[in-house]
């Protein structure tokens, strides 16, 4: 019984791997264990002839050959590409440019020792902290409103408490004896 | 002189479209196989195959030869084929050879046209390509994909890990249980072991 077992194991094992046997993608140790349980094993051998075939009928398929006109086809649309990144590319050059200029521009005219450049980043920074310490009246009023909604909604609650739950009494009662 | 294809493509990101061409040349055929034996359309397959190429001109700038040209290409096809068949399900399209019933093949009616220049056997051979088609593709996605790779385009378990960016042991199982799963679809189809036998 345990060496039936053992055979059964030793078969599932096997069958798994008979695939990769018949394409030849299995070490060659375990290509000669199998080889040797094919000789002993009439069900495995049955299985390897049902993959055997089942892969000769998948090679009866003819491969299908690409039309003639196929190599025209992508070869005309990769240039009509091309020409369009090439575009795009020369459009992101005139930008890059562009933004070259300008550096070099402001590295020439502007210089940190400048007192006008000073003067006008040192305002700046001003402006900036004092829009985000004090924010505009528009904002305030919104609160204000947002907290009045907020309160009514509130006083609802409040009503809903109010409300008395009486409890009736059960039509029958049941008696014990 | 031999190129390969690794450099071919390096030269294609130079710019040089006569590498390009090259590389079209040399896959033209196994990817538009590979793509209509998975999706089972041949007009499509050219569509999506070109689509393959331009889109390995489009990402030629950004290409390191780390890895093999040829999986990279088949990577590309793999996941046009995949959007194709997503598409498909959701725009809930069927095929027309989907649709026809076994006795009227429809491709069967385009090789009665002429029977002189196509006899019996040519008739019968086409019938049997196309029960095997239809039974190719009653396969998962996965399935199909693995099995046509390993069986029409010869790579191995290796390249098909990278193309479905998978492990081998993974391949090793799809390629196996899409095997065991065709032997059913082919007695479903009407191809049985007598077939078998005779092919």
């Amino acid at each position: 019984m345990s060496m039936l077992k053992s055979n059964n194991n030793e078969c599932k094992s096997i069958q798994n791997d008979l695939s990769a046997y018949l394409d030849k993608e299995i070490a060659p140790w375990k290509q000669l264990r199998i080889q040797r349980h094919l000789k002993q094993c009439s069900v495995c051998s049955s299985q390897v002839n049902i993959l055997q075939n089942t892969n000769r009928t998948l090679c009866f398929i003819e491969p299908i050959k690409a039309s003639e006109n196929f190599i025209d086809a992508v070869m005309s649309k990769a240039n009509t590409q091309n020409i369009y990144n090439k575009e795009k590319a020369e459009g992101a050059n005139r930008i890059l440019n562009i933004i070259n200029g300008l550096q070099l521009w402001l590295r020439s005219n502007i210089s940190v020792s400048n007192p006008v450049f000073m003067f006008s980043f040192i305002f700046g920074l001003f402006i900036m902290i004092g829009v985000t310490l004090y924010s505009p009246q528009i904002e305030k009023l919104n609160l204000f409103t947002n907290f009045n909604s907020q309160s009514i909604d509130n006083s609802q609650d409040r009503l809903i408490s109010f409300e008395v739950i009486t409890q009736k009494e059960p039509k029958r009662t049941l008696k014990t004896r | 002189m031999f190129v390969s294809d690794e450099d071919l493509m390096l030269e294609c990101r130079k710019g040089d479209m006569s590498a390009f061409e090259l590389l079209v040349r040399r896959y033209q055929d196994a990817i538009v196989n590979y793509i209509h034996l998975t999706i089972n359309d041949y007009h499509r397959a050219e569509d999506l195959a070109q689509e393959t190429f331009l889109r390995v001109l489009k990402s030629a700038p950004r290409y390191k030869p780390k890895a093999a040209f040829k999986n990279w290409l088949y990577t590309i096809a793999t996941n046009l084929s995949r959007n194709e068949i997503r598409n498909r399900i959701r725009r809930n399209t069927y095929l027309l050879d989907d649709l026809v019933d076994d006795g009227e093949d429809i491709y069967h009616s385009d090789i009665m046209t002429d029977t002189r220049l196509q006899p019996d056997i040519l008739i019968e051979k086409k019938e049997q390509q196309q029960l095997i088609k239809r039974a190719l593709n009653l396969l998962p996605d996965n399935q199909r994909i693995a099995l046509t790779l390993v069986t029409y385009q010869e790579l191995s378990y290796d390249e098909i890990a990278d193309i479905l960016e998978c492990t081998v042991g993974a391949v090793k199982s799809l390629i196996h249980r899409a095997r065991q799963n065709m032997k059913l679809h082919l007695i479903k189809v009407g191809i049985g072991e007598n077939v078998n036998a005779k092919i």
